[in-house]
């Protein structure tokens, strides 16, 4: 449940209470009830019992009191009786003594109302502390035949001239040879038994104690309004009454004569006859009960809101840290891990609480550590980037400057190129004029010229043409750098140029004693711009011748190889050093040896074959085992050219 | 006595050419510029023209052109230090061009080829 902490403790305390309340209370309620009922009962019970033996004390000391009157020497009652033989006016006499001993009985507080005389001849009231019964008979009476036998009480019974209920008291009067002669009746006045009826100690406001006789009538009550009358107009019929009057003695819950539910207790007396009863209004002691179930609730219910007030006072008490600690870390977690929390209590929570700002001052350790070490880092990066930033710079400076290096070297090599364009037309101009007029000259069209003149004439005229071939190759050259050079080309028969070729330079080769020598194959027709690949051959044998000694050999190889066709010139010359190899073919790269001065090249001759070759979509290349041994140059053409 | 036009801007060269061809007996006439060379071409018949590329007022090209567009039975031939290709001669040969020679050249080459040019019939 997603209750704060708070909350949970005091609806557990509520709970709790509410639980432990509500089981208190019923159970008390239960138990007390009982408890009530059955005190009640018993309370009942006893004051029942207690009635009962008050009534049978009274009983009893009316019974002593009579049997003292009747034994009393004074009243000489036996001498009262006729067949004694006594004279008329001592007869009178002794009847006016007997009758003012009883009446002075009756008059004093011993309980009876009415004393008389029965005499047993005649079963007549022979007298009487009420002079008008005198005479009467009364022989039927029970209290006259139970009498002869000994001490009789009657029952309980309704005593019309008295208008009350009231008891009989008899016992036999025995003459001086203890034969019976009369009855002694005493009428008794119920006035201390209706007092004990009557005593409402311990029967509350509806409690009620009566007495019913045998003929269901009510006798006497502890209620005013009955009073210490026998109400014959009020006979008793309840479940009690009629359980009693068959001599049982019990208790329950039922409706007595008014009407009302009461809770009673009934108890049959024996001796007397009678049926004593005690009762309470059913409501009133439910009226305890419900008091005391109000009581249990109220004192119940106080201790629940106790134990409530007690869940909000201890849950305050106990998420007060708590809150303070949620607080603290959020403030923490925050970012703020200065924040102490301030719970000095030697409990857990303050433990925590420690512990909690322990941990916030390891954070705050940690958090300073990382950030020098992020600090480090930024200053290391912040250097790096500045690095890199300069680097940048530098490199961006430096390739700007390069390019424009570039762009200023190909300005000029542009500015070259048109120079050499320019100047190699300008410088072939000249040569026209120049080679004729030495032509003429020589051929004598302007006169006879000696020998030393012709000589000098002839030397002017080979460096003319040495410069005529100069510009011839670099026109090439910078045709080939600036893209204008091209090929037309025809179909080619490689052989029949190798031949040519060698037929034109045998004679050349034969003057410095050179052996030239050919190995060529029947190679297929192949695509190649002829005036171009004799150039290549031709420059090929120059350099071969140029470059070989004396009785030195040339030999000249074509052959097929794959989807090529091959051509080598080897000769036994002096041979190219390795670093030298590699520089072979760029233009205007000439070996350095000590026989240069007798060779003549433009150094561009091995350049401008490479561009041809490679036009053509082949290879050409120079082999040697050193300065020496002689050097092979060989090239490559395709069978089938691809015009690059 | 056959004529020819020889047209170059260096004066050197059409001395020399002159000095060599009439040796050979032919009527040498030389100017140095294109526009002087349509003039002379127009107001005169020549039975060769040999006729530099590169010059500075009017190109070779334009003097070519221009001639074969108003008579194309003229007897032109290319002097040039720029190579020409068989093939680039045969397509500028259809264009009426009557020949082609490459500069500097040696004398006797040079004659023989005039001759044979004068020669031909167009």
């Amino acid at each position: 449940m997603r209750l704060p902490v708070s909350t949970k403790i005091i609806l557990l305390f509520t709970l709790i209470s509410l639980v432990t309340a509500t089981v208190l209370t019923l159970f008390s309620d239960y138990s007390s009830q009982q408890a009530f009922l059955d005190w009640n009962q018993d309370h009942l019970d006893s004051i029942v019992l207690l009635k009962e033996q008050e009534i049978n004390i009274l009983f009893e000391k009316q019974a002593e009191i009579f049997q003292m009157i009747a034994e009393n020497e004074e009243m000489r009652i036996a001498e009262l009786f006729p067949y004694f033989g006594q004279e008329e006016e001592e007869q009178f006499l002794k009847e006016k003594t007997v009758v003012n001993a009883l009446s002075s009985y009756t008059q004093s507080n011993f309980g009876f109302f009415e004393l008389f005389l029965l005499d047993v001849e005649t079963g007549k009231i022979l007298l009487s502390t009420n002079e008008s019964e005198v005479g009467k008979y009364r022989a039927d009476k029970e209290f006259y035949r139970k009498g002869l036998e000994g001490l009789f009480i009657s029952q309980f019974y309704y005593s019309f001239p008295l208008q009350n209920t009231a008891i009989s008291f008899s016992i036999p009067i025995h003459d001086l040879q203890q034969q019976t002669i009369g009855v002694l009746v005493g009428r008794v006045d119920l006035q201390e038994i209706f007092e004990v009826m009557n005593e409402p100690a311990g029967l509350g406001q509806t409690g009620e104690t009566y007495l019913v006789n045998v003929y269901n009538y009510l006798i006497a009550s502890s209620k005013k309004e009955t009073g210490n009358t026998v109400l014959i107009t009020q006979p008793v019929y309840t479940e009690a009454s009629k359980s009693c009057l068959q001599g049982k003695s019990g208790s329950g819950v039922y409706q007595n004569f008014e009407g009302k539910t009461v809770v009673g207790v009934y108890h049959w007396i024996p001796e007397r006859n009678v049926c004593i009863l005690a009762e309470m209004n059913e409501q009133e002691v439910l009226a305890t009960v419900l008091y005391q179930r109000w009581m249990a609730f109220v004192i119940g219910g106080s201790i629940a809101l106790l134990m409530i007030l007690l869940g909000f006072y201890f849950s305050a008490k106990l998420t007060k840290p708590l809150e303070i600690l949620s607080k603290g870390a959020e403030i923490i977690g925050k970012g703020n891990l200065k924040h102490t929390i301030a719970i000095t209590s030697q409990d857990e929570f303050g433990e925590l609480s420690r512990e909690f700002n322990t941990m916030a001052g390891n954070l705050a350790a940690s958090r300073k550590q990382i950030e020098k070490d992020l600090e480090k880092k930024q200053l290391t990066e912040k250097s790096l980037r500045s690095f890199q930033v300069e680097l940048e710079d530098r490199v961006e400076k430096r390739t700007e400057e390069l390019s424009k290096a570039n762009e200023k070297l190909e300005e000029l090599d542009k500015m070259k190129d048109n120079f050499l364009n320019i100047v190699t037309h300008e410088l072939r101009n000249p040569l026209v004029p120049i080679k004729l007029q030495l032509e003429l000259l020589i051929d004598g069209d302007f006169g006879k010229l000696s020998k030393k003149q012709l000589d000098s004439l002839r030397m002017i005229l080979r460096n003319e043409e040495r410069l005529d071939t100069l510009t011839a190759d670099m026109l090439d050259m910078t045709r080939m750098k600036t893209g204008k050079f091209k090929l037309f080309p025809t179909s080619v028969s490689l052989t029949s140029l190798v031949k040519n070729a060698v037929d034109e330079f045998t004679v050349l080769a034969a003057l410095r004693s050179i052996t030239l020598t050919a190995d060529t194959q029947q190679l297929p027709m192949i695509s190649a711009d002829q005036i171009r690949i004799t150039q290549v051959l031709s420059n090929l044998l120059t350099n071969a011748i140029k470059f070989t000694s004396e009785q030195g050999t040339i030999q000249i190889k074509a052959f097929e190889e794959k989807d090529n066709c091959v051509v080598q010139v080897t000769d036994s010359g002096l041979g190219i050093s390795k670093e030298n190899i590699e520089k072979l073919f760029e233009a205007f790269y000439q070996i350095e040896t000590r026989v240069q001065r007798k060779t003549e090249g433009t150094g561009l001759g091995l350049a401008i074959c490479k561009g041809i070759i490679e036009a053509h979509g082949g290879k050409i290349w120079a082999e040697s085992e050193g300065e020496g041994k002689g050097s092979t140059f060989s090239f490559t053409l395709p069978k089938k050219m691809i015009i690059l | 006595m056959k004529r020819i036009l020889h047209v170059d801007n260096e004066p050197d060269t059409l001395a020399s050419v002159k000095t060599i061809l009439e040796k050979e007996g032919y009527d040498v006439t030389s100017v140095s510029t294109g526009m002087e060379a349509v003039k002379e071409i127009q107001a005169d018949g020549y039975d060769l023209v040999l006729l530099d590329i590169m010059m500075p007022d009017l190109s070779g090209w334009d003097v070519f052109t221009r001639v074969m567009k108003v008579s194309p039975k003229y007897k032109i031939v290319f002097l040039s230090v720029l190579d020409v290709t068989s093939e680039r001669l045969a397509e500028l040969k259809k264009h009426g061009l009557t020949g082609y020679i490459t500069k500097p050249f040696d004398r006797d080459v040079f004659v023989k080829k005039v001759v044979d040019l004068v020669n031909l019939k167009k």
